[in-house]
């Protein structure tokens, strides 16, 4: 018995020669002409060197019998045997779209938009919702906030933090986290750089190692420790030109010199305070009159130690916090510490309205598929003459449900490349309108992740668009067909898919269209809303003092004045004042309001107020209307009567219809000097458009109880806001050339920029709408037109047997208006089901608002109408002999 | 119809081995007596391409262990492919002559 051949390097013949044999021999000589090198091989000397010899023989038998060519008798054509059948299926493939180039451009730039859509959408909100943070084991971060009574989180005192770090076990380490803005001076001037002050343990909480030098010391995070600072990598590249011996050199900040500690590294991103380029130690202790537990002002973050869950931790937490509640409980009142992960509070505000559009990219990117398929499934439609004569000649239903399959992945692959393509284009542009709200808004790019995406939806939005007309290929009805010699498909199944895929497009172009719609209004509603106060033709600015010279309150109050009066000089202005904190900017000074009248058993409760701490002339050039008494006036300085004014919200609030003039309150504490009620104004807008009304109170910056080290400055001014922004500069400089100026900008843009988020989502929905309201209509008018073409004959007949033209028409219309009415109903379903996911993003409006589904499916109805209009009417203009005559 | 020159060696290798004919054997006895290394493949297009003109005729063996179950193809001179080679050979002969002392240096 001969030993069976085995493997590569056994006994027989070599198997991929013989592999090679059996794909390239034809088969009337396969058996022999192979049988013969066996046998050759088989006879061969068993020695090694000869058995070596037989195999590089049977090799060079194999390759030379393989390679003849191909019109050598009965040869095997070579895209047939070593290409394999899929290589063969793969060209068709392409030489068929490469004759069709219209529809392969029309498809792909279809697939294009969804896809083009879907990533850059992704782009966007990768950082944010799942993109790594630059954090060792950020998971393991959490952030500790308080939640008060009406459900609100906020920040914590710093003894709550260290009360908590005693008493908890979970932690490896807690810190906790101030804004701070200090001014950089040096030769080249003054700049007022965003920082922020944080516990020794910062870099442990966040798993950051500096770049250079170090970290802060636990005895520099102390009061009057001596002043060291951390540099972020951009403001040291960009100050310092990235030079490594900033490590122990001095730098100036508000007039002090601080010492450089260290410089962290280029991937250290400061999530929780955006833009802060420089650290310092918070250097507080729990005997500060700072640290106190009702000082809500930090921020406090926390590493959980290796292997404690965060429920682990939040109980623990709960649980120390239970017993302060009842120790503290003037301080905490109801109140409790809430435990979050870093990732979630980053996205707290942003993930409703990333979520949304991100659906809405995906909407876009249905019906751009619905749209492919249905150009695929008329594809397959045409070419039923081939599949029939192909089906007869035997190839499988597989074998011809392959070409398409082919067809459409290598269109979907084309419209991924175009969309990716598409994103790349439009991500420059949707970083810029994004909302500066969108965390890690600077690590948005177009990379490899964005381009697996836009593979892995090519090779999604290719196997449907290619299965579904395949899967209405029915290889028995081919060959039916073909005996009854005749080369047009019945189109039941294809019709059938075809009207609903055109249906799902109509639908999903509804909700498109709706949120759109619902969207704009909001914006609208939104920039409507009175804010309370003028916005036209007032420039705003930051100002702020720093120096030991300011120390004293008297030199800040002074200063102040000076600002004030240097810059009501200037010509051109027509108002200009001071507050200490402006509407609609990021100000929240939130003070605790203690009234006389109604003395409550716990101060914790009373009601606040934002507190302004204004010069005179703030309401004539703010253009607050004084409901009852007066404003705050240039006689109330520091020695005559502390005075306050009210807004008409804290007015009906606490005193209903009754006059509140002449009203006691005290302003923060309760050690407080009394203040009297002196006016009312009306109100306005502080924490938002769209934020419930708040309680506000005036008072002259000059009874203020200590001197603001930073204002703002409000311009009123018809000049251009850019040329009046230098003259205040020079103005500042003359009073003390370190005065830095920030957020410079005018009351409008400020408006405008509260409702960033809203108008990116917005745009991006308008975008999105307005693309599916044309696939939409493409859709609709390639279905009916092909379905014309098709029915040409049955037309035909019909005017033959007496139809008339208007007859036709109707009859087409009423088709297109069927499946546009569906379309319609079921979008008005989906908008009523799907409606709740834009709440985040809607103002004043109901997301399911009637008004608007009814305007926009007129809308959708309208195009469809005219999308319908010219194959209908091509219909009516059939020649009953052509189209007789025709096949 | 013409011969080739392979097929022309094939011919003649044929009507040496007699009944005992096929392709491994055709191509041994074309390398050993006339010293040709022909493919085994160039073996069989000439073969088939002889079978087609009717010069050769082949039957179909039992299937051998040796050659892994498949079947030999044996192959026949027909006498019409005796004609022709004969005539190749007479031709060949014919303008050969007077030049045996060219030839066989």
């Amino acid at each position: 018995m001969t030993p069976a051949p085995t493997g590569l390097g056994g006994p027989g013949p070599p198997r991929l020669a013989l592999w090679l044999l059996e794909r390239r021999i034809p088969a009337h000589e396969r058996e022999y002409l192979v049988g013969d090198l066996m046998e050759a091989f088989h006879d061969s000397d068993p020695s090694p060197a000869g058995q070596r010899m037989a195999r590089r023989r049977f090799w060079r038998e194999a390759i030379a019998a393989s390679l003849r060519r191909e019109h050598d008798h009965h040869a095997i054509p070579f895209s047939r045997g070593l290409m394999t059948d899929l290589g063969f299926d793969l060209t068709l493939a392409t030489r068929r779209l490469r004759r069709s180039p219209g529809f392969t451009l029309a498809t792909s730039l279809t697939l294009a938009l969804g896809v083009g859509a879907a990533c850059a959408i992704a782009t966007v909100a990768r950082p944010a919702l799942w993109g790594a943070l630059p954090f060792r084991e950020a998971h393991r971060v959490v952030t500790l906030r308080e939640r008060f009574s009406g459900g609100a989180l906020g920040r914590v005192g710093f003894t709550t933090i260290s009360d908590v770090a005693r008493r908890t076990t979970s932690f490896q380490a807690i810190a906790a986290a101030s804004y701070w803005s200090p001014t950089l001076t040096s030769d080249a001037g003054a700049e007022r750089l965003t920082g922020v002050s944080v516990s020794a343990t910062w870099l442990d909480v966040m798993g950051v190692r500096p770049a250079l030098g170090r970290g802060f010391l636990p005895e520099e995070d102390r009061p009057n420790a001596p002043k060291v600072v951390m540099l972020d990598h951009r403001l040291w590249q960009r100050r310092f030109g990235g030079d490594s011996t900033i490590v122990g050199r001095t730098i100036r900040l508000g007039e002090v010199e601080h010492q450089v500690v260290g410089v962290l590294p280029s991937t250290y991103e400061p999530v929780l305070s955006p833009g802060a380029e420089v650290l310092r130690p918070l250097g507080y202790a729990d005997t500060l009159g700072s640290a106190c537990r009702d000082c809500r002002h930090l921020q406090a973050v926390a590493r959980l130690k290796d292997g404690v869950s965060r429920t682990t931790a939040a109980r623990d937490v709960q649980g120390a916090f239970s017993r302060m509640r009842v120790e503290y409980a003037s301080a905490y009142g109801t109140n409790d510490l809430v435990v979050t992960p870093l990732r979630e509070e980053l996205v707290e505000d942003v993930r409703g309205p990333l979520l949304a559009l991100l659906g809405g990219a995906a909407l876009l990117l249905l019906i751009a598929l619905a749209n492919a398929t249905n150009l695929f499934v008329a594809r397959g439609i045409q070419r039923g003459g081939e599949s029939t004569i192909r089906a007869a000649l035997g190839a499988s239903r597989w074998r011809l449900s392959r070409g398409m399959l082919l067809e459409a992945l290598l269109v979907s692959g084309l419209g991924a490349l175009f969309g990716l393509a598409l994103a790349h284009a439009a991500i420059g542009t949707l970083v810029a309108l994004a909302p500066p709200s969108l965390p890690r808004l600077d690590q948005v790019r177009i990379d490899g992740a964005t381009s697996i995406l836009a593979a892995a939806l090519a090779l999604a939005l290719g196997a449907v668009s290619g299965m579904v007309p395949a899967a209405l290929l029915q290889v028995d009805g081919l060959r039916g067909r073909l005996a009854t010699a005749s080369r047009t498909v019945a189109r039941g199944g294809h019709d059938a898919v075809r009207r609903g895929l055109v249906v799902l497009e109509m639908s999903l172009a509804l909700l498109l269209l709706g949120g759109a719609g619902i969207l704009i209004q909001s914006v609208q509603r939104l920039l409507a809303v009175n804010t309370g106060f003028a916005t036209n033709d007032r420039l705003t600015m930051s100002l702020s003092l720093a120096g030991p010279r300011y120390e004293r309150d008297e030199a800040a109050f002074q200063a102040w004045r000076d600002v004030h009066e240097a810059v009501r000089a200037i010509p051109g202005v027509i108002d200009a004042s001071l507050t200490s904190q402006l509407p609609m900017s990021s100000d929240f000074d939130g003070w605790g309001l203690h009234w006389e009248h109604a003395t409550r058993a716990n101060p914790a409760e009373d009601s606040d107020a934002f507190r302004f701490a204004v010069t005179a002339d703030y309401a004539r050039t703010m253009d607050l209307r004084v409901l009852q008494g007066r404003f705050v006036e240039s006689t109330d300085r520091e020695g005559s009567e502390k005075v306050v004014v009210i807004n008409a919200h804290t007015a009906q609030r606490e005193f209903g219809s009754r006059s509140p003039l002449g009203e006691r309150v005290k302003l923060g504490g309760t050690d407080g000097p009394w203040r009297t009620v002196v006016g009312v104004v009306n109100d306005v807008r502080h924490r938002g458009l769209d934020a419930a009304m708040s309680g506000q109170v005036y008072l002259p910056l000059d009874q203020n109880s200590y001197a603001d080290g930073a204002v703002r400055l409000i311009v009123h001014t018809h000049l251009d806001p850019a040329a009046m922004s230098t003259d205040v500069r020079n103005a500042l400089r003359r009073v003390d050339r370190n005065i830095p100026m920030a957020d410079v900008g005018t009351l409008q843009e400020l408006i405008e920029g509260s409702t960033t988020q809203r108008r990116f989502a917005q745009r991006l929905f308008q975008v999105f709408a307005l693309s599916a309201l044309l696939l939409a209509a493409v859709g609709i008018f390639g279905v009916l037109s092909s379905m014309v073409g098709e029915r040409i004959r049955e037309i035909g007949v019909r005017s033959a047997l007496g139809a008339t033209r208007r007859q036709i028409l109707g009859r087409f219309l009423w088709q297109g208006g069927q499946l546009a009415a569906i379309g319609i109903v079921a979008g008005i379903v989906g908008v009523l089901t799907l409606g709740r996911a834009l709440t985040p993003l809607v103002y004043g409006i109901s997301p399911r608002d009637p008004v608007t589904l009814v305007v926009v499916s007129l809308g959708l109805g309208a195009v469809a109408l005219v999308a319908t209009l010219l194959p209908a009417w091509r219909a009516s203009r059939v020649d009953a002999a052509i189209a007789l005559r025709a096949d | 119809m013409p011969l080739g020159d392979v097929e022309q060696l094939v011919m003649l290798a044929l009507m040496r081995l007699g009944d005992d004919g096929f392709g491994a054997a055709v191509q041994r006895e074309i390398a050993e007596r006339a010293g040709r290394d022909v493919t085994l493949g160039a073996v069989y297009t000439a073969l088939a391409r002889l079978e087609e003109k009717g010069f050769v005729a082949s039957r179909v063996g039992d299937p051998l262990p040796q050659r892994g179950g498949r079947r030999r193809r044996h192959y026949q001179v027909r006498p019409n492919g005796r004609v022709a080679i004969a005539a190749a050979y007479q031709a060949m002969r014919a303008l050969s002559r007077g030049l045996q002392g060219q030839l066989d240096g």
